[in-house]
């Protein structure tokens, strides 16, 4: 792994360390751990009392209740749950973009979260999208020890994950670090990622480039992922074009978060790293400040 | 054959280069690499991806507009095409002096013949006019077929003495009306070098500068029983230059006799040989070199009698005076019977003679000083130098005839010709002269003899350059005959004999032989040409004249449309496939 990427995360675990992971989800299922679920369990914490019914535990009775009203009442705690976050880190050659800092914000950004998810007692592990999906070295302890990370695989997350049987933390949270450019069927994608899991989030993390190229005249583009190459003469149409491609693009991510439940949240990698803005992250209340 | 009237306009060609390097920039793209082709899908391609044909470097479209280009530059040049119906020949004016065999076989003859070929074929189908330039201009004719010029060709032997060129191109331009274009070959290069080449003419200059030894002048005198030979033999060369001469006696009248020579650059050296009397023709020749034609000379016996003259004079002291200046000649011999020329101080003679001089002495006179006026032209006062001469002229005198000289007014020597002679009348009293004690006096007596003797049937020489006009007087005895001229090197020539005096011109050297009734001489013509022998002016080079406007338009049809119609043409076919472009991209 290139040395400036173990430095982003570091710089990316050191910025996360002020921030907690502020997930509100309700299918946590952890197991017994030291985190209050918002589900009912076998805490000490009192949640709420509802009418008796029957197949409920008789032990659970609020005695009390019934001598005052002659109703069989039921008292419920809280459940203690352990919150688990697994973190997918796309590792498609697109991600190291050559003139962007797409990878190193993407490094930064997990680095990040991980760090914020550990503040909220959350059990990570990281992940990398290659030809398969697989865990990163050292990939559940500090971001700053993550190895192996490398961006030059051909293959999409999708394509990674189509091949995946299980691994991910049950009932966890998995956060999908990606710029979403590939050509297939976000409801797909969206749908594998998120079997299991307590919740889905999607950040689109681009590149200033991506977003808008600015080149005029002829131009041989090529695929960073295929090296499918292409002459194409561009013009401000064309770039006009592109920028409107671009944002059917994620409108059609969008669209099918929406319709899966999945939050998407799109950030730029050149601006992350300027002054390691998370107001979107903030904002979506994905985390908080600690 | 094509030619352009405009060449500057070729210039015009750098413009494909430049619409070449527009193209490149226009057309090349810059590498970029993006993350994914999925959003740029819908594209328009760029100008070099597609089919074959536009992912070429190059699309069609830059070659059409180079042919645009190509089509328009050729139109400026003001392209002409050849007309070869109405054409003017091309005159070949062919150097035929002997300097043209130097070298051989790789001589300029020899060069000059294969570009006359690479010429022919390269413009076949047009006329072809030969002169050649030998001492006087040859019309040889005009030829279409490789044939006829090669028959042509074989006369062009370079073996005269010198050339004539300028008066050749002369002769063309006169018979084609300054509208044919004129080819020299020659092994020189033209006077002034290639700023002064003349309209229409292409010269052709075919030479090597280098050193030569040569025979430059021969000469051969015989009278009272002595003969004697001479050559002068030159180096115009940059270099000293040595050889050996040879002296033979092709009559069989002697053993050959060899000398070494060595003659430093532009040395002259005088050969003489003194030949015991009846001695044949004398042959030099030097050993050879670059150029073999100037290296034999033949000289034959001069067989001139002396004339015979007779003095009929009175006074003592005036007849002593004539002796003398006779006998300082060589060129007379004084007999009493049958004279040719009789001198007398006589006021009238019976015609003993054809010629007759009559001196007018008288006892006393006056001195007559200069200025004298001479008439230069007549042979009598050729070489006369009368400076500082006093001439005494008899009291009175009065000269009939025609006045050859004369002090002021008066007469002292005057022709009056009759129709067997002629008599010579001349004032002069020695005693009142300082004449007799001048050249002047035998020069005047030897120029008389030299010009009676000049007047005998026959030349009044035997050996004579080439290209030297021959005098030769017709015998009396031979009126109605013809004179036949037959050399050694197969020359034959026969003319019609006229009264009086008539011009030979013997261009080509040898032995002639020639023939009047029963007259019979023999002559000699050597190739004697300092000029011709100095091969330091010879030079290679290709040297053209501008092609003159009249010349142009009488010989060439003007093309300039054909390219121009097929530019527009092009430019319509041009806009038809970009106009069809655009309407695709929308």
């Amino acid at each position: 792994m290139r040395n400036e990427y173990r430095q982003y995360l570091r710089t990316g675990a050191a910025r996360g360390a002020g921030f907690a992971l502020a997930l509100q989800y309700g299918n946590f299922n952890g197991g017994s751990g030291f985190r209050l679920g918002r589900r009912c369990g076998s805490s000490l914490e009192f949640m709420e009392h509802r009418d008796y019914a029957p197949g409920d535990d008789l032990r659970r009775l609020d005695w009390n209740v019934y001598a005052r009203t002659e109703r069989l009442t039921v008292k419920l705690y809280r459940e203690e749950i352990n919150p688990r976050l697994d973190l997918i880190v796309d590792g498609s050659a697109s991600m190291a973009l050559p003139g962007s800092a797409k990878a190193e914000a993407v490094l930064g950004l997990a680095a990040f979260l991980a760090a914020a998810a550990a503040n909220a007692g959350y059990t990570v592990q990281s992940w990398q999208s290659r030809d398969q999906l697989e865990p990163v070295h050292n990939g559940s302890g500090d971001p700053g020890r993550w190895d192996h990370l490398t961006f030059d695989a051909a293959s999409s997350p999708a394509e990674a994950l189509s091949g995946f049987r299980g691994g991910f933390l049950h009932q966890g949270v998995r956060i999908v670090l990606s710029d979403l450019l590939w050509n297939g069927l976000p409801a797909h994608f969206l749908g594998k990622i998120g079997a299991g899991s307590a919740g889905v989030i999607v950040i689109q993390l681009l590149a200033a480039a991506d977003l808008n190229p600015g080149v005029i005249g002829n131009v041989r583009l090529t695929d960073s992922e295929t090296g499918v190459a292409e002459e194409l003469f561009l013009d401000a149409p064309a770039v006009e074009r592109y920028r409107s491609a671009l944002a059917r693009h994620r409108q059609q991510w969008s669209n099918a978060c929406r319709e899966a439940g999945v939050m998407m949240i799109t950030m730029t990698a050149e601006e992350l790293l300027a002054q390691w803005d998370v107001q979107p992250l903030l904002a979506r209340e994905i985390i908080r400040a600690i | 054959m094509m030619v352009l009237s405009h060449k500057i306009f070729l210039l015009l060609l750098a413009a494909i280069p430049i619409l070449t390097v527009i193209y490149f920039l226009f057309r090349h793209s810059r590498p970029l690499v993006v993350s994914s082709l999925l959003l740029w899908s819908d594209q328009r391609p760029a100008r070099r991806s597609g089919t074959f044909w536009k992912r070429m470097p190059l699309p069609p479209l830059y070659f059409l507009e180079v042919l645009i280009i190509i089509a328009l530059m050729l139109a400026a040049t003001g392209p002409l095409l050849l007309r070869k119906d109405a054409a003017a020949p091309l005159t070949l004016v062919l150097d035929n002096s002997f300097s043209m065999r130097a070298g051989a076989p790789q001589s300029p003859r020899e060069q000059g013949q294969r570009e006359i070929s690479a010429l022919f074929r390269a413009m076949t189908g047009r006329k072809f006019r030969v002169i050649l330039a030998g001492t006087e201009p040859h019309h040889l004719g005009k030829f279409v077929t490789a044939a006829e010029l090669e028959t042509a060709l074989r006369q062009w032997t370079c073996d005269e003495c010198c050339d004539s060129v300028d008066a050749a191109v002369a002769l063309a331009r006169r018979l084609d009306r300054d509208h044919g274009s004129i080819a020299v070959f020659t092994d020189r290069i033209p006077a002034g070098g290639s700023d002064k080449i003349p309209d229409n003419l292409s010269w052709h200059a075919l030479g090597t500068p280098d050193d030569n030894l040569a025979i430059v002048n021969a000469s051969r005198r015989g009278s009272s029983g002595h003969d004697r030979a001479m050559v002068i033999l030159a180096n115009p060369g940059r270099n000293p230059g040595r050889a050996i001469l040879t002296v033979r006696f092709p009559g069989g009248s002697g053993t050959p006799v060899t000398q070494a020579v060595t003659l430093e650059p532009e040395q002259l050296k005088k050969i003489s040989l003194a030949l015991p009397a009846g001695t044949g023709a004398v042959e030099f020749a030097l050993s050879g070199d670059k150029l073999d034609f100037d290296n034999r000379v033949v000289l034959l016996p001069e067989s001139r009698p002396p004339l015979r003259t007779s003095l009929a004079i009175s006074d003592s002291r005036l007849a002593q005076e004539v002796r003398r200046a006779l006998a300082a000649g060589e060129e007379t011999v004084l007999v009493d019977h049958d004279p040719i020329l009789t001198i007398t101080d006589r006021n009238q003679l019976p015609e003993t003679g054809r010629y007759r001089l009559f001196i007018r002495n008288g006892k006393t006179g006056r001195s007559a000083v200069a200025p004298f006026t001479v008439c230069c032209g007549h042979p009598l006062c050729n070489g006369l130098d009368l400076s500082g001469i006093v001439w005494g002229v008899p009291a009175g005198a009065t000269l009939p005839g025609f006045p050859l000289l004369a002090a002021g007014d008066q007469p002292l020597l005057t022709f009056n010709r009759r129709d067997t002679g002629g008599d010579f009348y001349l004032a002069f009293v020695p005693a009142a002269s300082t004449l007799q004690d001048a050249p002047a006096w035998p020069i005047l007596f030897w120029n008389l003899a030299d010009w009676l003797n000049g007047k005998r049937p026959g030349s009044p020489r035997t050996n004579f350059r080439c290209g030297e006009k021959i005098p030769f007087n017709s015998p009396p005895t031979a009126t109605g005959e013809q004179l036949k001229l037959t050399g050694n090197n197969g020359f034959q020539l026969v003319l019609p004999l006229v009264t009086g005096t008539q011009q030979l011109n013997i261009d080509r050297p040898g032995t002639y032989d020639v023939t009047a009734g029963k007259y019979h001489s023999r002559l000699q013509v050597n190739p004697l040409n300092y000029r011709e022998s100095d091969l330091r002016h010879c030079g290679t080079g290709t040297f053209t004249g501008e092609r003159s406007a009249a010349a142009q338009q009488h010989d060439y049809l003007d093309i300039a449309w054909i390219p121009l119609l097929a530019a527009l043409l092009l430019l319509v076919l041009h806009q038809l496939i970009t106009g069809r472009k655009k309407h695709v991209l929308q």
